[in-house]
């Protein structure tokens, strides 16, 4: 009777091949002596054929599903046949970067003001240095702008400002 | 030609080939229906199912890296469409159906005083089993469908779920304590 406890687990693991060789031969060498275990074996046998049994599906109806299948996924993939929420989350998303993109210039334009201010040109290329009025190329993910920024006397705040962008 | 793998299938999909997914659903319609016959218990049911599950299939074969297998990967997406549907559906019917997870056995009995012939038994039998399965609690029915019914391996049905083979190997060994017990009697008679 222990013994057949001991074996229930393997019985299940047995019925469905996810036994090894050893632990089978182990097995099988119990079943040939146990009545009682080999009822249990053909039991859960007899309940996975019953449980693979399923209803036929008529031809028609799987073309159908196929058919609306096929419209379904179609349209959830073509830009114009978009529905209402998934537009609303594309301006979202655009609205986002467009955030993102502004941001990162915002600091660019920070990072380039302060090593003008250092004089030592590492944020960008002076292209005019006459006077006290700078043009600063700066690499950035927004190229609609240009950047202008005002070299202040000593002591003064630079004055710094965009043209262009959407 | 060379038969197309499951994952060129899905490249193509991903690709927008049309014949590729109408390809793919052909393969694997039957073990869509299978698995969310025997979770959900109906035809009906089952083929709304398998449709939503393959619109999920369709829009999300770009995103198949290859993590897991198709075969996994397929399963994890119809099982949970199926289980989403279910307990849809179970908001409406808790009331009729009671407690899933404490199933009444003594109503999938036969009264002893029935003797019809062995082969009307048998069928009788394969019918009381089913619906023995059906009343399993989900969780155990679930791995019970992935591994019996479609013949997946325990470590397969881990990955689907998410959960470990050992945990998998627990939840079957005590699915089927509960369908032995439940169909018992039937098993004696049918012996006699």
């Amino acid at each position: 009777m222990s013994d057949c406890k001991k074996f229930a687990r393997a019985i299940s693991a047995f019925v469905d091949g996810q036994l090894d060789d050893r632990q089978t031969r182990g097995l099988e060498a119990h079943l040939a002596g146990c009545p009682s275990c080999r009822a249990v074996l053909e039991s859960w046998r007899a309940a996975n054929e019953a449980a693979r049994d399923v209803p036929a599906v008529d031809e028609k109806h799987w073309e159908e599903i196929w058919q609306r299948v096929e419209k379904r996924s179609a349209g959830a993939q073509t830009p114009t046949t978009l529905r209402h929420s998934a537009v609303a989350a594309l301006s979202l998303w655009r609205a986002v970067w467009k955030g993102a993109a502004v941001t990162a210039l915002a600091a660019s334009i920070l990072l380039a003001a302060y090593f003008l201010m250092r004089g030592d040109g590492a944020a960008g290329r002076p292209a005019s240095t006459g006077g006290r009025f700078e043009v600063v190329s700066i690499e950035v993910e927004a190229p609609d702008y240009d950047v202008f920024v005002m070299a202040p006397e000593e002591g003064e705040l630079p004055v710094i400002w965009l043209e262009g962008g959407a | 030609m060379a038969r197309a793998t499951d994952e060129e299938l899905l490249a193509a999909i991903a690709g927008r080939d049309n014949s590729a997914g109408r390809e793919f659903f052909l393969r694997h319609r039957q073990g869509a229906f299978r698995v969310a016959y025997r979770l959900l218990g109906n035809e009906a049911d089952a083929l709304d199912v398998v449709e939503e599950a393959f619109v999920k299939i369709m829009k999300a074969a770009a995103g198949f890296r290859g993590e897991a297998s198709v075969r996994t990967w397929f399963y994890r997406i119809v099982t949970n469409t199926a289980l989403d549907a279910r307990r849809r559906r179970s908001r409406f019917v808790t009331l009729e159906t009671g407690d899933e997870d404490a199933p009444g056995p003594k109503d999938l009995l036969p009264s002893r005083e029935e003797t019809p012939p062995a082969a009307a038994l048998r069928k009788e039998t394969a019918q009381k089993i089913r619906e023995a399965v059906a009343l399993l609690g989900e969780k155990h029915r679930t791995v019970f469908v992935l591994v019996v019914v479609e013949g997946l391996s325990y470590r397969e049905t881990a990955e689907v779920l998410g959960i470990s083979p050992g945990t998998v190997m627990s939840r079957l060994f005590y699915a089927r304590k509960y369908l032995q017990e439940s169909l018992r009697k039937y098993m004696e008679t049918d012996s006699e």
